[in-house]
């Protein structure tokens, strides 16, 4: 491909431009063209350096870059566990300490609970003062009513 | 037989394409420097480069029962470096943690290449900075567009042969030469 088609093959992309953009254009071609020169030339250079192809030594370069990519993924992978491991450990732990915490709390409230239902039910149980014994002891009528109705009812 | 599409193929040509594999030392011989340059082209690093073109002949080698002479020897081969450039550009993508080669190629290096006749240094000097441009703006190309750029440009293959070997509508790899052409000139304007 000569400058001159590389010239042409830029201008039939942009086939309606003004004189401006063809010179652009020319000049975009020019250097496509110098880029080609150069990528041969270098190309040439480091392939006459190279050492010749062999069906033993390509062989050879796979399976050692196949073995190459196996050992980094297996680095890549232990490198994972171990880091992995500590921090699911490190979870577990924290979590089981939570949990102990917060049934330590529940704990602690259901004895506060207890304590406070116990001193209620002695508040309670306690004597009634003279001024509201009528009230107490209606109270306990009322009951025993209700108790005796309860029974004669459910023996009708 | 390089220049050949596969259509354009006659039967005796595909019988020689493929008694051609034959003799691959010859086939070696042949299309290396082309598949080199290809892949220096595409990827940019000469140690990676040079890798890739043994696994290519390695490759075309081992399934070489497999070509049926259906498109021409060239065509075949710059298939598989295509595959190849492709698959090293996925793992590459996979492999992050590895780190920037030291055989890639600097833009400086390649410009050193600039062939001489200029009528003044003056002329070379704009010549190598055009081709340092031209280079990264090549570089910062989307993989598709680049293969395309470097097939047409590079390798000055026929958009049919391109449409054939990456296996798009000859519409799309006009559609990518375009978008890449409109890339690298919008990048070399900017910098110029």
């Amino acid at each position: 491909m000569t400058k001159e088609t590389t010239n042409r093959d830029v201008q039939d992309l942009y086939p309606e431009s003004d004189a401006a953009t063809k010179r652009d254009l020319e000049g975009l071609a020019n250097s496509i063209s110098q880029f080609r020169s150069a990528v041969h030339h270098v190309a040439a250079r480091y392939a006459d350096s190279t050492t010749g192809w062999g069906f033993e030594q390509a062989e050879a370069r796979r399976w050692s870059a196949q073995r190459h990519a196996v050992l980094q993924w297996a680095v890549a992978m232990a490198l994972c566990v171990a880091v992995l491991v500590p921090a699911v450990d490190f979870y577990r732990e924290h979590a089981a300490a939570v949990k102990a915490e917060q049934q330590a709390q529940l704990l602690k409230q259901r004895e506060a609970d207890t304590a406070l239902l116990d001193q209620v039910s002695s508040e309670l149980s306690a004597t009634v003062p003279d001024s509201m014994q009528p009230l107490a002891e209606m109270d306990s009528d009322y009951a025993s009513y209700e108790t005796t109705g309860e029974t004669k009812n459910g023996r009708n | 037989m390089e220049q050949i599409a596969a259509s354009e193929l006659t039967a005796p040509a595909r019988e020689q394409a493929v008694l051609d594999l034959a003799d691959f030392d010859e086939v070696v011989r042949l299309y290396r420097p082309r598949v080199f340059r290809f892949l220096l082209a595409s990827l940019r690093d000469r140690d990676v480069a040079e890798n890739l073109t043994q696994d290519c002949f390695l490759k075309a080698y081992l399934g070489r029962a497999h070509f049926r002479g259906d498109s021409s020897l060239s065509t075949w081969l710059m298939k598989i470096a295509m595959n190849l450039v492709r698959d090293h550009l996925r793992s590459r993508r996979m492999r992050f943690w590895t780190k920037t080669r030291e055989t890639a190629l600097d833009p400086i290096d390649v410009s050193d290449w600039v062939p001489d006749g200029r009528s003044s240094p003056e002329a070379e000097l704009i010549a190598r900075t055009e081709v340092q441009h031209v280079w990264r703006a090549v570089s910062e190309l989307p993989a598709k567009q680049r293969s395309v750029f470097v097939l047409r440009f590079v390798e000055e293959m026929e958009l049919k042969e391109i449409a054939e070997l990456t296996g798009m509508n000859p519409s799309t790899v006009k559609t990518h030469l375009y978008r890449a052409l409109a890339a690298v000139r919008e990048n070399v304007g900017g910098r110029q």
